[in-house]
């Protein structure tokens, strides 16, 4: 199959990125690993306060299928339940397709999205030990419920959402812990680390408690520190959020049926017993990294920055990279959310087309001032350091970016 | 705590990680090379990430340590796929 232009990833960036391109006269070709098009989106479900009064309500699953019917309805190739597994010069992408082993294009845009971070602790593979991102597309996409008692280990702005998720469908959450403080975890779980993140989640609470939280949070933060946490004992919606207790092991012989739980001082040091919770599942939340390995088989310049949540292409502010023909958009780019995936790959499009010589609905310049304002808008951010990422990935940009 | 499983698809547990840095493995390749984390079906997917902070943490030295390189094929393909 030819066409001008293949999206690998058929998440909020990548159909955004389609439509735009195909109203604007390009073919155009979306190939996604899993059986439905939506990405992360279809998992999402959660009320923003920041929205219209008539747009609260965020469901990930209704925008994907509104993205999904309008690209499909414009002529757009879907490809899902399809691997892209390599792509070499501009470009050939190949498939594991049963009938279409390749599609040839002139522009390749990656939105490929992210993976989550495993969280190892001890009996972390055990039967009903699950990812927190698995546990919201069980919750809201499948509608099965990931255990009767389940506790939550990692508590950071996309767990607190899962949490409230969960406790939307009836599932009984026995609390959310911190994880271990170990070089295998990462050693910055402490409870003031934790807290300082957490300011970043204000917004998106749909409860008065958690916003007035995170306003005394960002407000008082010195303060709280002196105090070491008296918060030990904060409820969110019923669910007991324990920011000094970390979590020490997950017990069970098929699968699992009890965690132990240590009380920690301010600075993430054991105080006192450890107790024993019993619960059937454990979901776990360690974040998420950029998934780059098609862009690195690319050949394109890699850079490392964690405020964006790790390793990404080294791209430029319209979504270029150092790679002729080759452009990214969404979580590839940085961990964000929805809102700003959407936007970029909006942006992404109108640099395509400007490339091919053609025109967008919108020109590059106000689509990135889109990409800002939804940066704004989001309900939550899921790295605190998120700006500092961009300004420094701009200089690397204007150092080594130029083609 | 030293025998929990790092690398699911290869079953490596983190205590070989930890020999194999003792050993002189500085980099994820390193390790890789060593006790074959990330050379199972996911391809490093879910323990890279958690074998560098291992790493990180021990070499202790501020630096980010090396990362093992994408190749191609970057998923688990049938090679009637590859072949035709």
């Amino acid at each position: 199959m030819k066409v001008d232009v293949a999206i690998i990833g058929a998440g909020p960036s990548g159909l955004t990125a389609a439509i735009e391109m195909i109203e604007n006269g390009l073919t155009v070709a979306v190939i996604d690993e899993y059986y439905r098009p939506g990405g992360r989106l279809l998992g999402q479900h959660y009320e923003d306060p920041k929205a219209a009064p008539d747009q609260r309500v965020w469901n990930g699953k209704n925008i994907a299928d509104q993205l999904e019917k309008k690209a499909r309805g414009l002529g757009v190739h879907i490809f899902t339940n399809v691997t892209a597994w390599s792509v070499s010069e501009k470009w050939k992408i190949h498939l594991s397709h049963p009938k279409i082993n390749m599609i040839v294009s002139k522009v390749l845009l990656l939105a490929t999205g992210s993976a989550e971070k495993a969280l190892p602790i001890p009996g972390w593979t055990l039967p009903g030990g699950i990812s927190i991102g698995a546990a919201q597309t069980f919750t809201n996409l499948h509608r099965v419920a990931v255990g009767e008692k389940v506790l939550i280990a990692g508590i950071d702005p996309l767990s607190l959402s899962v949490m409230i998720e969960m406790k939307n469908a009836g599932i009984d959450v026995a609390g959310m812990v911190l994880p271990p403080i170990s070089p295998a975890s990462g050693n910055h779980h402490t409870p003031v680390q934790t807290v300082a993140r957490l300011k970043d989640v204000a917004g998106l609470a749909p409860n008065s408690f958690i916003r007035t939280f995170g306003k005394y949070a960002l407000a008082w933060f010195p303060r709280l520190i002196a105090h070491a946490l008296r918060f030990n004992f904060l409820k969110v919606n019923g669910v007991p959020i324990h920011l000094r207790k970390s979590i020490v092991r997950i017990e069970g012989s098929e699968q699992v049926e009890a965690v132990i739980l240590q009380s920690v001082s301010a600075d993430g040091k054991p105080v006192g017993q450890a107790e024993r919770m019993e619960v059937d599942a454990v979901c776990l939340s360690a974040g998420l990294y950029p998934l780059v390995d098609l862009a690195e088989t690319t050949g394109c310049t890699l850079v490392d920055i964690p405020e964006l949540g790790g390793v990404i292409p080294l791209h430029g502010p319209d979504m270029t990279t150092t790679i002729n023909g080759l452009f990214v958009a969404g979580n590839i780019t940085g961990i964000e959310g929805a809102k700003v995936a959407i936007a970029q790959g909006q942006l992404a499009a109108v640099s395509i087309l400007k490339s091919l010589g053609k025109n967008g609905s919108i020109t590059v310049q106000e689509a990135k001032m889109e990409m800002e304002k939804a940066r704004i808008q989001s309900p939550l951010r899921f790295l605190p350091n998120i700006d500092e990422g961009r300004t420094k990935l701009n200089k690397l940009w204007e150092k080594e970016g130029v083609i | 705590m030293n025998d929990m499983i790092i690398c699911r698809c290869e079953g490596v547990c983190l205590s070989e990680v930890l020999d194999a840095v003792e050993d002189g493995a500085n980099s994820v390749p390193g390790i890789k090379k060593r006790v074959r984390v990330g050379m199972g079906y996911c391809q490093g997917r879910v323990c890279q990430p958690i074998v560098r902070d291992i790493l990180e943490s021990k070499l202790g030295n501020g630096t980010k340590p090396h990362l093992q390189r994408a190749q191609n094929p970057v998923r688990p393909v049938i090679l009637g796929d590859i072949v035709r």
